[in-house]
């Protein structure tokens, strides 16, 4: 893919313009990202407010009415509900992967079937996340499978 | 979820079970004008709700438990499912089998079954697991940073 930066005059706005044959998924997500990519989350811990990149999200789990946000090494509580973090950041890397989890596909090393079609994803910092069955569908639909 | 709590749900999940096949067995035998339910068919509703309610409990998610554990509890709750529906067909069903061959013929033909099925699940399973493995590093080593 070519890409051309110009200059333009402090007086005019920024623009991107695009210019492909077909807008495929790689480059839907690229405009996502591009229009997404102030976005942050907020996550508070020991009464402290933390301003969280989504990309450094490993996931959210809902615990007892409360959502947490799991990172490397911090878990931070979470204001936003499940359903409202599942609709914000659904063309980022994140999928429903339980009723009460929502998983960050960048931060999976790897996955295991456990059985009756449930898949265990091993996460880069060790951790380990159940995928139900009836997610399955949506994170294979996530990876284009 | 704490121990009691999930005997509360298990609780309330095999009254639930046993009020709607009451229910159920109520209008059918209403139907077929029989104004009494036996203790026989009151017993074998609550074998079938009894089953249900372990069946359910088996594939329920296990948050933090660990794989091992939780096929280890679903082979052990899936037997214990089996051996409820043996025990209510020789003790409760009408037409009960008296011979033991019998009923050793149907214990093996049901833990044939499930192993058998038990089996395919696996090693599809792994087979899934393995597309969407090769999926999930394509994805992480295309996807746009």
């Amino acid at each position: 893919m070519k890409i051309t930066i110009e200059n333009i005059p402090v007086s005019d706005e920024p623009e991107i313009i695009l210019r492909c044959h077909e807008a495929d998924d790689s480059l839907v997500q690229l405009v996502y990202a591009m229009q997404d990519a102030s976005k942050r989350i907020i996550g508070t811990m020991d009464s402290q407010i933390h301003i969280i990149h989504p990309k450094d999200v490993f996931y959210f789990e809902s615990v007892d009415n409360k959502v947490f946000i799991y990172c490397e090494k911090n878990v931070y509580e979470s204001k936003l509900k499940l359903y409202e973090i599942e609709a914000e950041y659904e063309n980022w890397d994140f999928f429903r992967a339980s009723k009460s989890t929502i998983l960050n596909i960048a931060k999976i090393k790897y996955v295991s079937p456990v059985f009756y079609g449930k898949f265990e994803a091993h996460l880069l910092s060790g951790e380990k996340v159940f995928i139900s069955r009836q997610y399955v569908p949506v994170f294979k639909k996530k990876l284009g499978l | 979820m704490k121990r009691n709590g999930k005997l509360i749900c298990f609780l309330k999940d095999f009254f639930a079970a046993y009020g709607c096949l009451m229910a159920v067995v109520s209008i059918c035998l209403g139907i077929s004008l029989i104004e009494a339910i036996s203790v026989l068919v009151s017993s074998l509703i609550g074998i079938a709700a009894l089953a249900y309610t372990v069946l359910k409990f088996i594939f329920e998610n296990k948050h933090g438990v660990e794989s091992k554990a939780q096929a280890i509890g679903f082979i052990g709750f899936l037997i214990f499912a089996d051996i409820i529906t043996v025990l209510g067909m020789c003790f409760f069903s009408p037409g009960r089998p008296v011979d033991k061959s019998l009923i050793i013929s149907y214990g093996l033909i049901i833990f044939g079954i499930n192993g058998l099925v038990y089996g395919m699940m696996h090693i599809d399973g792994r087979q899934q697991a393995k597309r969407i493995n090769e999926k999930l590093s394509q994805y992480n080593g295309t996807k746009i940073e």
